[in-house]
């Protein structure tokens, strides 16, 4: 199949004083499905270098938070809540204690 | 970069008196760094030239590498010639920078990273000598056509000179000789024992680990009436929830199982 080709010339878009109402009505419905992840710091650790391939089953790393301590919660860097670790069946769960 | 047969200095074989080889192989294979000011003799110093000392083994060329800095100077209205060995910074670091590209890296030694400046220079330097002729002062020629007219060369030559010139600096090389490889040995015991300090100061490092609970999702809905009381989960199991994360490295594959260690949270690897 051939079909004829030729080159085109976009034309000079100029700004024009907006007016009107918005193209896109604010409908949060449009985006609320929208999926985020976030993470749960537990703790951090220090070890060496020689320490950490070394590391064998059943070893055990103390962290740096203590046991009634909250857990941050995340979305990328920003902290967006703080909360407690629960079991929810076979899972862990994070159950908010504040809101940031 | 141009490498260029010294044709028109006044030493271009390295003429090494059998004494001299000794010589240099015993203080090579003892300690060189102070040997160089007891032996150089300073009543040459305006016959000092320096030039740069390269190894290339005769059978497994680029697998040797090592280098120096000399101080040459001939007495030729006596009809010897001696060769002195140093190394200075200044002149390694402006020499492998310019003509290699390489990073530098631990010459508190005096020493290279063999493979990395191997591979660099043997690839510069036999390139461009390659059907490059070779001109002696004693009228002696010889065409560097392969890798093995080195090792034929070298059979027979104690050693030659080029000078390389790259930008506006001229070095110096001397190309195999049976010397060098003494202080080659000695280099690369030198290198591995480096080598061996500086894994041990890395075992000693220490390095952040995070334990987070991740794959954790909530819609947008959700997260704009997040309110306290709100329980977040997943589908996966507990063990696969939790993951090690090395210097924000992320080590999956990872069982790990949450728990406590007197009043603290601690992590146990399952």
């Amino acid at each position: 199949m051939t079909a004829e080709v030729s080159k085109i010339e976009l034309p000079e878009l100029n700004e024009k004083s907006s007016s009107g109402s918005s193209l896109i009505e604010k409908d949060f419905s449009l985006i609320k499905d929208v999926e985020v992840v976030l993470t749960a710091l537990i703790g951090n650790s220090k070890i060496s270098v020689d320490e950490l391939f070394s590391l064998k089953k059943g070893a055990v790393v103390s962290l740096d938070t203590r046991l009634d301590e909250s857990v941050s919660l995340f979305i990328k860097d920003k902290l967006i809540a703080k909360g407690t670790i629960v079991a929810v069946k076979d899972s862990y769960g994070i159950e908010i204690t504040e809101v940031i | 970069m141009i490498v260029r047969v010294a044709k028109h200095m006044n030493f271009c074989l390295l003429p090494l008196s059998q004494h001299h080889k000794d010589m240099l192989k015993e203080k090579l294979l003892s300690n060189w760094n102070s040997w160089y000011e007891e032996w150089i003799p300073k009543n040459d110093q305006d016959r000092v030239v320096n030039i740069e000392l390269t190894q290339l083994d005769n059978k497994n060329l680029g697998k040797w590498f090592g280098r120096a800095h000399v101080s040459w100077y001939s007495t030729v209205d006596k009809g010897s010639y001696s060769v002195g060995i140093a190394h200075d910074d200044s002149y390694r670091k402006n020499l492998i920078n310019q003509m290699t590209g390489c990073q530098e890296t631990d010459f508190s030694q005096g020493l290279i990273d063999a493979s990395l400046l191997m591979n660099k220079l043997s690839e510069v330097f036999i390139s461009q000598l390659v059907n490059t002729e070779l001109s002696f002062v004693d009228d002696k020629s010889i065409t560097l056509q392969s890798m093995q007219s080195v090792s034929k060369l070298n059979a027979n030559f104690a050693g030659w000179v080029v000078e390389v010139k790259h930008q506006q600096n001229s070095n110096y090389l001397l190309l195999p000789n049976q010397v060098i490889k003494a202080m080659l040995f000695t280099a690369s015991t030198q290198k591995a024992n480096n080598l061996k300090t500086r894994e041990f100061a890395i075992g000693e490092k220490q390095i952040p680990i995070t334990f987070n609970i991740e794959g954790l999702t909530i819609n947008l809905q959700d997260l704009r009436t997040l309110q306290v009381g709100d329980v977040l989960t997943t589908h996966k199991k507990s063990h696969e929830q939790i993951k090690m994360r090395v210097a924000n490295t992320l080590l999956d594959d990872i069982s790990i199982k949450l728990g406590k260690k007197q009043t603290q949270k601690a992590v146990q690897f399952d």
